[in-house]
């Protein structure tokens, strides 16, 4: 199945929503197994191939009713699979894993459910901004629907049974991805990391592949799944999130406002160099959008439009960058198709 | 501003990037070392890396559990102490009970819980929303009393006793 048309819908969540300037998306993730079956650890093949089609089957209603598309991942080529994995449908144990499986996914993108992921059943809720409540809602709107065709595993004590201990209890993963340049350039970053510890929250790369930072993306989780009720877990979240926002606002302004020269200088090369470079790479892409992005949140740039930029963020990832040609790309290939791609879209004529 | 000024250089080696940040707490207090990969892995002593690693490190901290635990298997699925241990996954819901025991630990370890305070599907059934509802309230009366809003804690304890003894409906099967 080809699945290139994806390439130019755009994805709800990358087109901002509360506190924009540095939430760019609030998502939420339920855990769940279905009673009965062994976890994905142990179960054979034909128990897999029981469950994906189970679970399809308790899908149907819901993917008629919300407009949600169902594709067997096991089917699709590296190409499809990893376009689903860059807009983050999937993830990249779902990607890369060697059996039957699935995802149902609406037309914004806002909503995926992975099927036979490392727990038979991953719900991702996501929206664009710090709307943690919502979208956890819709997660959780979709867990009661499945739960009415499918029985999942659980325990008086130790709430939904999860593959893995540290997913165990509530199931739910609540984290807010934020765009921290102006800490990370002010190089206080520490202050951040103390205060997703102080929370009990955990800080990883928000984009990029073991990249810890790349582009000054971050995500804050919770860490703590048990013993913790959802609306615990969602309002610390929240509350971690809306002190980074501060912490990032006042950053910014400091850092504009002490050398406002040396501060603009900084985004206008980066915006520059994304017009005119001749091949640059996906790391190097992502680090000059995320100055662009700041650019123009702080109204230091007027143009390129918003959503260009939110748009780059996604196409000039390898597999969507390949899905424009024909032919395989190598890395240098893809690099000054990057290059020209970006220039293209910045360009105002 | 050039773009290697947002780089933090490892301390070790003072050449390369870092890209591991280890916070230690020393006297309470967080202390952060950055290490670029190469440095890591040849310092001595330092947590492992992945997470499935970094898991296990978690797991060997309960190793006296663990003769106790070796020669269980279970009977649904197969799954043993040892092979949970070096995979950091379990292989069926039945094993939460078989390996209870080092369990308990280990969900002490990574939740600083053994029970379970939220969303309670359908068929759980009405006890099991009871005792999620009733172990939710004594965390909020808990924090309740710790900020000092006592007034907020009697009511939640009230509520908790009214579910006790059977009076109050819970309201819903959530949180």
């Amino acid at each position: 199945m080809n699945l290139t048309h994806l390439r130019d819908k755009p994805v709800e969540w990358l087109k901002g929503g509360p506190e924009e300037d540095v939430v760019v998306s609030s998502r939420i993730r339920l855990a769940r197994n279905v009673d009965g079956y062994p976890f994905m650890t142990t179960a054979s093949a034909r128990q897999k191939a029981e469950l994906e089609r189970l679970l399809r089957n308790a899908l149907t209603p819901a993917c008629a009713g919300a407009g949600l598309t169902y594709l067997e991942v096991h089917e699709l080529d590296t190409l499809g699979r990893n376009l689903l994995l860059e807009r983050r449908l999937i993830s990249r144990q779902h990607a890369e894993a060697d059996w039957v499986r699935g995802v149902a996914f609406d037309a914004g993108e806002r909503l995926s459910i992975l099927v036979n992921e490392e727990d038979h059943v991953r719900i991702q809720s996501v929206r664009g901004g710090l709307r943690l409540q919502e979208a956890f809602e819709r997660a959780d709107h979709f867990d009661d629907i499945m739960s009415r065709h499918v029985p999942f595993a659980f325990s008086d004590q130790y709430g939904y049974l999860t593959a893995c201990p540290t997913n165990v209890g509530t199931g739910l993963r609540a984290s807010v991805m934020v765009h921290l340049p102006a800490l990370s350039m002010a190089q206080e970053m520490n202050q951040v990391l103390q205060l997703a510890q102080r929370q009990n929250l955990t800080l990883r790369g928000g984009y990029g592949e073991g990249t810890y930072g790349a582009g000054d993306f971050y995500q804050v989780s919770n860490k703590v799944t048990l013993g913790i009720s959802e609306t615990e877990i969602l309002e610390t979240a929240h509350s971690a999130a809306r002190q980074l926002i501060l912490m990032e606002r006042k950053t910014r302004e400091r850092l504009h406002n002490d050398d406002p020269q040396r501060f603009e200088d900084h985004i206008w090369r980066a915006y520059q160099l994304l017009c005119s470079a001749a091949t640059i790479s996906s790391q190097e892409a992502l680090n000059l959008l995320s100055q662009v992005r700041m650019g123009l949140q702080m109204q230091v740039l007027t143009w390129p439009p918003k959503e260009t930029v939110n748009d780059l963020f996604l196409l000039t990832l390898p597999a969507h960058l390949q899905t424009m040609e024909e032919e395989p790309l190598d890395g240098a290939q893809r690099d000054q198709l990057r290059a020209d791609f970006v220039s293209q879209r910045l360009s105002k004529t | 501003m050039d773009d290697d000024e947002n780089k933090i250089i490892c301390q070790i080696c003072g050449k390369r990037q870092a890209t591991v940040h280890l916070t230690e707490f020393v006297e309470g207090e967080p202390v952060q070392t950055h290490f670029c990969e190469a440095c890591y892995s040849e310092t001595e002593g330092l947590p492992p890396l992945t997470p499935a690693a970094v898991f296990s490190h978690i797991l060997s901290a309960v190793a006296p559990e663990l003769k106790k635990l070796t020669g269980r298997r279970c009977p649904h699925c197969g799954m043993d102490y040892l092979t949970f241990r070096q995979q950091g996954l379990l292989g069926c819901p039945n094993d939460y009970e078989l390996f209870k025991d080092a369990l308990s630990q280990l969900l002490e370890q990574i939740h600083a819980s053994t029970e379970h305070c939220g969303k309670v599907p359908p068929q759980a059934g009405r006890q099991a929303a009871l005792h999620s509802r009733a172990r939710s309230l004594r965390r909020q009366m808990e924090k309740a009393v710790l900020t000092e809003n006592y007034e907020l804690a009697a009511q939640l304890r009230d509520e908790i006793q009214g579910i006790e003894s059977g009076q109050d409906e819970p309201d819903t099967s959530k949180r």
